[in-house]
């Protein structure tokens, strides 16, 4: 099978080779990265607290889930409620 | 080049110094823009782009720990921005001969025929051609078989720079190599005069 993409390739290569120029920096290119780069850093202040409210966010997810495992724990420890026993009491009383 | 990159200087970079930063892009400028212009998408100036990579080599600064040449992780960056803007365009689902400009048909004719390039026109008239058919790959793989064939690089350099494994570089270059055969083919058989 012939192989044209090499071919083509080979060709190719020479073409870049004639057409590549020892790169200049154009004038002002310098300043104007330097401007982008402040107004980058100053537009966007929530990639600076990125970091820290990673962990933040865990260690919330952790409290709340410790805080719903503590609230079940602690229904299924308490004991009957006094009060409603008593008003259960009173109603059957006042049915019969 | 390598020399002007030592500890205190990259220091100086990451205290915002502007002296040392402008000496940066200014030392920088012709390794970013040769990789910039050589996986350039569609209708991007390539200043431009070259901006933006820059705006990034400072943006990662903190996370450069001299494991590398500093030169081949700006290398690293400058092609994982080409390639991040490469992938915002669309691949061509597949050329044409209609599509081809008489520059680039000829150059084509030529590869077909297997006859050689004559003048200096032709050889960028072939790698316009190279540019137009390597738009129909994905753009990983474009980006791949543009540093192996046309940069001729070495699948070690290709890895390290796109951050894939060799044996991946190699089975993608393969593959894309294999369908930038059949579209030649294609265009071959249902185009040509």
């Amino acid at each position: 099978m012939k192989d044209r993409w090499s071919e083509l390739a080979r060709l190719a290569r020479a073409g870049r080779k004639a057409s590549e120029q020892v790169p200049e920096m154009p004038f002002g290119f310098a300043d104007s990265v330097m401007r982008r780069w402040a107004l980058a850093g100053r537009e966007s202040p929530v990639e600076a607290w990125v970091p820290l409210l990673r962990p933040a966010l865990g260690l919330a997810f952790a409290t709340a889930f410790l805080c719903v495992l503590l609230q079940v724990r602690t229904q299924s420890e308490t004991p009957p409620n006094l009060l409603v026993e008593t008003e259960n009491l009173i109603r059957l009383a006042v049915l019969e | 080049m390598a020399e002007i990159f030592d500890k205190a200087w990259l220091q100086r970079v990451r205290e915002n110094d502007p002296e040392a930063s402008q000496e940066l892009i200014s030392e920088l400028f012709p390794l970013v823009i040769k990789i910039v212009r050589g996986h350039l998408p569609r209708r991007m100036d390539p200043e431009d782009l070259a901006q933006i990579v820059f705006i990034k080599i400072f943006q990662k600064i903190e996370q450069y720990h001299g494991d590398a040449p500093f030169p081949h992780w700006v290398s690293r960056i400058a092609v994982n921005t080409c390639l991040n803007e490469l992938r915002s365009e669309k691949a061509r689902p597949e050329l044409r001969w209609a599509d081809l400009g008489e520059e680039q048909a000829q150059a084509l004719e030529r590869v077909l025929d297997r006859s050689s390039a004559a003048s200096i026109d032709q050889d960028v008239a072939t790698r316009d051609l190279a540019d137009r058919l390597l738009e129909t790959l994905p753009a990983r793989d474009r980006l791949i078989l543009t540093l192996l064939d046309l940069e001729e690089r070495s699948v070690a350099d290709v890895a390290e720079m796109t951050g894939s494994p060799e044996p991946v570089v190699k089975v993608r270059a393969f593959r894309a190599r294999r369908k930038l055969r059949k579209e030649m083919e294609r265009l071959e058989r249902t185009g040509r005069k």
